[in-house]
């Protein structure tokens, strides 16, 4: 998809994390709809972005159901999306939003960039190893500010015209250009070592066709489980993640609001060497805390962006990873550029 | 600074250290027991004694690594008040058609307003609901509750708040609550508030002569039972589904014949298939009885069949829902235990919500108190208003209450275990004082010893959660 127009509905988190990364999106943006409580949700104004509580999509808009949109919400007012599809208006949507809303057709697709052609061969179980650095970017939990942090690293290697090809664990993602990872991984269609299988010949897919200079993967869902719920997945994931390819560095997103002493950090290190046989270059601290819902085991993640910043955007520890404040560019800047500089001059394992 | 925290106690089967370090309890034998008293009351060094030793070696009695004590929610309060309010409750009315004995405003009861024929305007209503709207942005739900005196006076406010927050809010769920006396239901009423999806509340005391003893009418001071039961019948007759989702609370008071009052809910035709609740009388209502010993032998009585009913002595069917509801705490705690949970540095007692986000009670003139239960004459607890907005810096006294008892807060056993919060302290100044806090403190003593003797007493006859 690009330089086509988008609209979005409903605002949601994600939305306004994309918003902050205009410079990056292939498509245009027109109207973003939402629900009339959350009109005042935007904090951040973009220029020639535009709320509209009346929304109705204009005919020449793709119409863009964000994946984190709630679909308890989506189903208690659908009216501009079932508006869009009865006038067979193009509309980009998850799967699992697509069949609760009960819309289907050959204008309903998902929000998604995959390779070319890409066929997986299930019998074909050798693994790929790239012959590029490869950076990993994971969290310890779902929601924990990952897709700000690669919008983040795109723009970076970007600006510096370095050849990176992404992908993104949010599938918003391939509005930025990113490559996505395909829907039916997410299902039980596959089981674990075929997803190995899947992802790695899906990899090296994307290097075949694009020879980038390094490959940024986000993975999604969380490496520890904050909550035992079927959501998270168990940190699936990242545990397929760990066999598909070798990393040779990774950065760790924390929720804001967790606890980062030395002594944890340290278990964390250890523990991460031993998964993926790298340790963490960075911590990413979100903007996100996960806030527990009364006295539930239960948590909610909230966006707790521009209340709330680091004392410094980055620190070095005396381990040599990094903290830093992913809702502070000066930081992931400060990061990056010594990262390349270290895999300039060969002293850091990339 | 003590370096480490933990309290002996024993039982009739056993001896128990509870660890406030992983906050559970564990096992130990008699002789470790004197050893660990010793500890306790400093006749003993922790570096003399191999028994803390063996305890260290197998992870428990982490050294206190207690500094501050501080709410975690402190850092993050800015942003709570201005987008993540919850739960929203208007004082739609003073004033009330009943003159019920224990009710906190009946003028008995200190710091308490009074009765009074005060109401909300359409205009203060519209202004609290624009507010919370704007101030609940990343909050789920929309939730709003309706409170008096009796809030059914103000029926057609009511129905101007419900229009308004369904016209202004398309994607999110809505709930609404209201807790009425019964008296003034209708049928035009009750049809609305069911169309609304309203949870609906009604305080009703057990059979006529229990609840005719406190809740009367103001007028003639005639008892109010046998109306709130004609409305319900009738309403049962004419919305037989919609009439289930009704919920009662009981108020117990010391005189109540608490044995007829659960006779009565478990057997009334009309009342037996709601789900009832049962709630203490506030604290400060003075009971004219000599019959208190029988209502807390009834209750403790309730309490004991409970317990045998967790260990499978006896069926949960025999056990009253008054039972089953009060101490449901005493397995959140067993169940929190066992998580073994460690400390960080900064720590805070449980007890405090945050106030004006986890509840919002905006009262007739447009104040803002964190709950009903706080008084409204004291301003320590007036966190804003419409006008003005939040006041920061009051909310932040309140949830970070511990700060008074910051020095003892550190080195205290029950700390993890603890449930104070700044509505509970009762004082007469401006800003409760540590004094103040430390009566609470007390209390929390006897009740969570209470406790930790309950959940070891249950283990030792073979509580399993799982069953």
């Amino acid at each position: 998809m690009s330089n086509e127009t988008v609209s979005f509905f409903p605002l949601t988190h994600d939305i306004e994390t994309l918003l902050d990364f205009t410079e990056l999106l292939t498509v245009q943006v027109g109207d973003i709809g939402t629900y009339k409580e959350d009109s005042k949700k935007l904090r951040r104004i973009t220029d020639n972005i535009r709320i509209n509580k009346n929304y109705a999509p204009n005919e020449k808009e793709i119409v863009v159901v964000p994946p984190d949109a709630d679909i308890e919400k989506l189903l208690r007012y659908p009216i501009p999306i079932l508006k869009a599809h009865e006038e067979e208006r193009q509309i980009l949507l998850s799967q699992r939003h697509a069949v609760k809303l009960g819309i289907s057709g050959s204008h309903v697709k998902k929000i998604e960039k995959l390779p070319e052609s890409f066929t997986f061969q299930k019998d074909y179980r050798k693994l790929f190893e790239f012959p590029v650095p490869v950076f990993g970017v994971l969290g310890t939990e779902e929601s924990c500010g990952k897709f700000r942090l690669q919008l983040s690293l795109k723009k970076y290697f970007d600006d510096h015209s370095i050849k990176t090809a992404f992908v993104c664990s949010n599938h918003l993602g391939a509005l930025s250009g990113m490559y996505t990872i395909p829907e039916e991984l997410f299902g039980n269609t596959y089981t674990f070592s075929e997803k190995v299988s899947y992802l790695n010949q899906y990899l090296s897919n994307i290097y075949f066709e694009m020879k980038p200079d390094m490959i940024v993967l986000g993975v999604p869902g969380g490496v520890f489980s904050l909550q035992d719920n079927e959501n998270d997945y168990y940190s699936e994931f990242a545990h397929v993640f760990s066999h598909v390819l070798k990393f040779d560095a990774v950065s760790l997103n924390l929720f804001r609001n967790e606890e980062r002493t030395d002594e944890i950090l340290d278990a964390i290190d250890s523990y991460m060497a031993y998964i993926f046989t790298t340790s963490v270059y960075m911590y990413g601290v979100s903007s996100m805390i996960a806030k527990r819902i009364n006295d539930s085991d239960e948590y909610e993640m909230l966006d707790t962006h521009s209340y709330v910043t680091e004392k410094q955007p980055c620190v070095r520890r005396e381990t040599g990873s990094w903290i830093v404040d992913t809702g502070d560019m000066r930081g992931i800047y400060c990061v990056l550029d010594h990262m390349v500089d270290e895999m300039q001059d060969g002293i850091h394992s990339l | 600074m003590k370096k480490y925290v933990f309290k002996p106690f024993r039982t009739y089967g056993g001896c128990y250290i509870y660890d406030r370090s992983l906050n559970t309890f564990f096992r130990i034998s008699k002789e470790e027991f004197l050893t660990f008293q010793s500890l306790e009351k400093g006749k003993l060094k922790s570096s003399d004694d191999l028994t803390i030793s063996k305890y260290l070696l197998a992870g428990y009695l982490t050294e206190n690594c207690v500094k501050c004590i501080e709410h975690p929610d402190k850092s993050y309060l800015q942003y709570y008040v201005d987008r993540y309010v919850q739960y929203m409750t208007l004082q739609v009315t003073q004033n009330c058609n009943l003159r019920c004995e224990y009710c906190i405003y009946s003028g008995t009861y200190e710091n308490q307003r009074t009765h009074s024929p005060k109401r909300m305007s359409w205009e203060t209503a519209k202004k609290a609901l624009q507010f919370y709207l704007a101030h609940s942005i990343d909050s789920k739900k929309i939730m709003i509750g309706f409170y008096g005196g009796e809030p059914l006076l103000e029926f057609e406010l009511i129905r101007k708040c419900v229009s308004f927050v369904e016209n202004e809010v398309q994607g999110k769920e809505i709930e609404f609550h209201i807790t009425t006396n019964g008296t003034l239901l209708t049928k035009e009423k009750f049809s609305f508030m069911s169309e609304h999806g309203f949870h609906i509340l009604i305080s009703l005391d057990g059979n006529k002569d229990e609840h005719d003893k406190h809740r009367r009418f103001a007028s003639n001071g005639e008892g109010s039972f046998d109306t709130i039961m004609q409305n319900i019948k009738m309403l049962q007759e004419k919305y037989p589904e919609e009439i289930k989702k009704v919920q009662f609370n009981a108020v117990m008071t010391p005189e109540m014949d608490l044995a007829c009052v659960m006779d009565f809910f478990d057997v009334d035709e009309v009342i037996s298939d709601h789900y009832i609740m049962f709630s203490d009388v506030a604290t400060g209502f003075k009971s004219d009885t000599d019959e208190e010993d029988r209502f807390w032998t009834v209750r403790n009585y309730e309490y004991l069949k409970y317990y045998l009913a967790l260990i499978g002595k006896i069926s949960m069917d025999h056990v009253s829902l008054m039972a089953q509801k009060t101490l449901a705490n005493v397995l959140e705690i067993r169940s929190r235990m066992m998580k073994h949970s460690q400390m960080t540095e900064c720590m805070h007692h449980n007890g405090p919500c945050i106030p004006g986000v986890r509840r919002l009670f905006v009262t007739v003139d447009g104040d803002l108190f964190p709950c009903q239960n706080t008084s409204e004459i004291q301003d320590y607890f007036r966190i804003g208003s419409l006008k003005e907005g939040f006041l920061l810096d009051k909310i932040e006294h309140m949830l970070n209450i511990g700060a008074l008892t910051k020095d003892e807060c550190r080195d205290c056993w029950k700390l993890r275990l603890c449930s104070i919060c700044a509505q509970q302290i009762e004082f007469k100044g401006v800003v409760p004082q540590k004094a103040d806090k430390q009566k609470q403190c007390t209390l929390q003593e006897r009740i969570i010893t209470q406790y930790l003797h309950i959940i070891a007493v249950l283990n030792e006859f073979g509580y399993d959660a799982m069953n």
